[in-house]
């Protein structure tokens, strides 16, 4: 399969805690094919029942068990800075809300009507990109149907893409998988070099037994 | 994915409050951006003395303010009133529209200190508003320490002795400004995902004929759920009753119990069509403007009640500050659906159709502010999609009440 650099611009900030990968949005684009197309099911999926993941190989070239995608690689110096996110309980219609026999009252300070102002870390990207190898007629057409934004917080407007750019380039496995999580005996072997993390390797990234050692770029 | 790229402007002010407040300015929601060109200017002065030649003008406003008309309680708080005065003068497009701004502001006539005009001169516009505008209160806190060390002086009460300022000069050789970061005032997306859902599931009860439902049942409607429940495993049959339910749901999403629904639209944040975001002629800061409301107290007029309790010779009026977009703001805005499903593109273009028959967004609604023209969504968007979403409510009215009625969640 071929080599790519998949470039990206943003109309907005994006929210994350580890650099977005693009070889889990895949699987979500192919988890959401799968699915009958149906989104509201998005939020309840259990590692189990995660198939995308068997799918990435129609899209994906792999190393091992590892998928030959980068994470979001983007200049060091795009700024950062902090944004929030907000939830409180709506008042205005209230006289729907059966109290039953309690007092008309809720506590907006603490349990389930409490009011949120979440701080979310925003970076300011302008341009970023992404390296693979594998399909990449198939990953745009993935991407353009189901992907809108990357990162935390999506339907509230961070990290939408503005455009997407696929562009052919060499690339061996190493240039690959020196730029995303690979597990310390397999990075040892190809002799990747970077920092030691505990976190996962291949999606879904929030599975458990997705997690090793592994050496992360620094 | 249906991706809808529109514009809008405002027809009244718009506020969206940021947890900051400036002084007593309550100020806009802004956002990091980089600049979409780095802006570059020369200057003459070193950092320090462009502070000092602002200041310098600042000296020579205050001055000239008729302090003999302001009393009382407005005097209190002087130096506030100085700080958002500036503030707001700083939404200017040059600096000499900042100047008359400033003046105007304080009613002055007229200047006579000589060193504000050379201070202005020397001051090229970017870098005196940018000063202004990033760094307003340590201006003011300078000028105020100018200002108490000429009363320890016990300097002589004549205007133009008040402050004894070196005159600032020019360096020989100017030097290079780089600005490449501003925070732009923006409108978060889920301003309107939170009036959106309001609208939206109003609309549904009184469309459906419910009256009453389940405290937490209506906390996932208007608000968006909470999770209270941890199991192992998860009812997609129960998922997708409550979307059968409750189309708006799959559009808008919630959390119920132990699971998530994840919503079908995607709603992004609003940005002035700007220079700085390289989309505009104009700066964002020429589409701000400062708004005052007063509260007025009248038990103070009130003759045909008669006023209890202790604190009833309290005053209890106050004016309020507020940052808005003005008027006319042109905005870029954007709204996706990732959903092929029937009823979910329909209950999408309902929800479309019901924020264009009520298109308000932001804070301070009820004194008019936060109108928008839609009419550039208006063209992208179809009305009569929503039929098939509306035709499904008068179809299951019976089962949907049923479901709500005896929801116990």
């Amino acid at each position: 399969m071929q080599g790519y650099k998949l470039n990206l611009t943003f109309y907005s900030p994006c929210v994350f805690h580890h650099p977005p990968m693009l070889d889990a949005i895949l699987s979500y684009c192919l988890q959401r094919e799968s699915h009958r197309y149906i989104g509201y099911y998005a939020g309840t999926w259990r590692d189990r029942e995660y198939d995308g993941i068997n799918r990435l190989p129609e899209v994906l070239e792999f190393y091992s068990e590892i998928p030959l995608a980068t994470r979001l690689q983007y200049d060091a110096d795009a700024p950062l800075y902090a944004d929030s996110w907000k939830k409180r309980f709506e008042p205005k219609y209230q006289h729907l809300a059966d109290f039953g026999k309690a007092k008309r009252r809720i506590d907006t300070t603490s349990g389930q009507y409490r009011s949120f102002n979440m701080p979310l870390p925003a970076r300011v990207i302008r341009a970023g990109w992404f390296y693979f190898i594998g399909d990449g007629h198939r990953a745009i057409e993935l991407l353009n149907r189901w992907i809108w934004a990357i990162g935390k917080k999506p339907s509230e407007g961070f990290g939408v893409i503005e455009n997407l750019d696929l562009q052919p380039c060499d690339l061996n496995e190493i240039e690959v998988l020196k730029r995303r999580p690979v597990p310390v005996e397999i990075a040892a072997k190809l002799g990747i070099q970077g920092m030691e993390q505990y976190c996962a390797w291949r999606p879904p990234y929030w599975g458990r037994r997705n997690h090793a050692r592994c050496v992360v770029p620094a | 994915m249906i991706r809808i790229n529109y514009t809008f402007r405002t027809v009244g002010p718009l506020f969206t409050g940021s947890d900051e407040n400036s002084g007593t300015l309550r100020t806009l929601r802004r956002q990091k951006i980089t600049l979409a060109e780095q802006q570059e200017y020369k200057s003459l002065l070193s950092e320090q003395d462009r502070r000092n030649a602002i200041v310098q003008i600042l000296a020579g406003v205050w001055q000239a303010i008729d302090f003999d008309s302001i009393k009382g309680q407005r005097l209190m708080g002087i130096w506030g009133e100085f700080a958002n005065k500036l503030t707001a003068a700083a939404r200017a497009a040059n600096k000499f529209q900042f100047f008359e701004n400033l003046c105007r502001s304080w009613g002055i006539e007229a200047i006579t200190n000589k060193q504000v005009l050379t201070a202005l001169n020397l001051l090229t516009d970017q870098e005196l508003l940018d000063t202004v505008r990033n760094e307003s209160k340590y201006l003011v806190l300078s000028l105020r320490v100018l200002r108490d060390e000429a009363k320890t002086k016990k300097a002589d009460n004549n205007n133009d002795l008040l402050f004894d300022l070196e005159p600032v000069r020019p360096s020989n050789e100017a030097v290079t400004v780089v600005k490449t970061e501003d925070f732009i005032p923006c409108i978060s997306g889920n301003s309107f995902r939170g009036r959106m859902r309001r609208l939206a599931m109003i609309d549904f009860c009184r469309r459906v004929g419910i009256t009453k439902i389940d405290k937490k049942a209506y906390h996932t409607l208007f608000t968006g759920g909470f999770l209270d429940q941890s199991t192992q495993y998860e009812d997609f049959d129960r998922l997708e009753e409550f979307v059968k339910a409750c189309p708006m749901l799959g559009v808008l999403g919630s959390a119920i119990g132990n699971m998530t629904i994840e919503g079908e639209m995607l709603v992004g944040w609003a940005y002035p069509l700007c220079r700085e975001r390289g989309t505009g002629d104009q700066s964002f800061w020429q589409f701000l403007d400062t708004v005052f409301q007063t509260r007025h107290d009248s038990s103070k007029t009130e003759s045909d009640l008669e006023l209890t309790g202790e604190d009833k010779e309290g005053a209890q009026q106050m004016k309020y500050e507020y940052e808005v977009f003005a008027p006319g703001t042109p905005f870029e805005h954007r709204i996706a659906c990732t959903s092929d499903k029937e009823l979910i593109v329909s209950a999408f273009a309902h929800l479309l159709g019901l924020f264009k028959e009520s298109p308000y967004i932001g804070g301070q609604g009820s004194v008019g502010n936060g109108e928008l023209d839609l009419s550039d969504l208006n063209q992208k968007t179809d009305d009569d999609q929503g039929q098939v979403y509306t035709k499904y409510l008068d179809g299951h009215r019976e089962e949907i009440q049923k479901f709500w009625a005896e929801l116990k969640m």
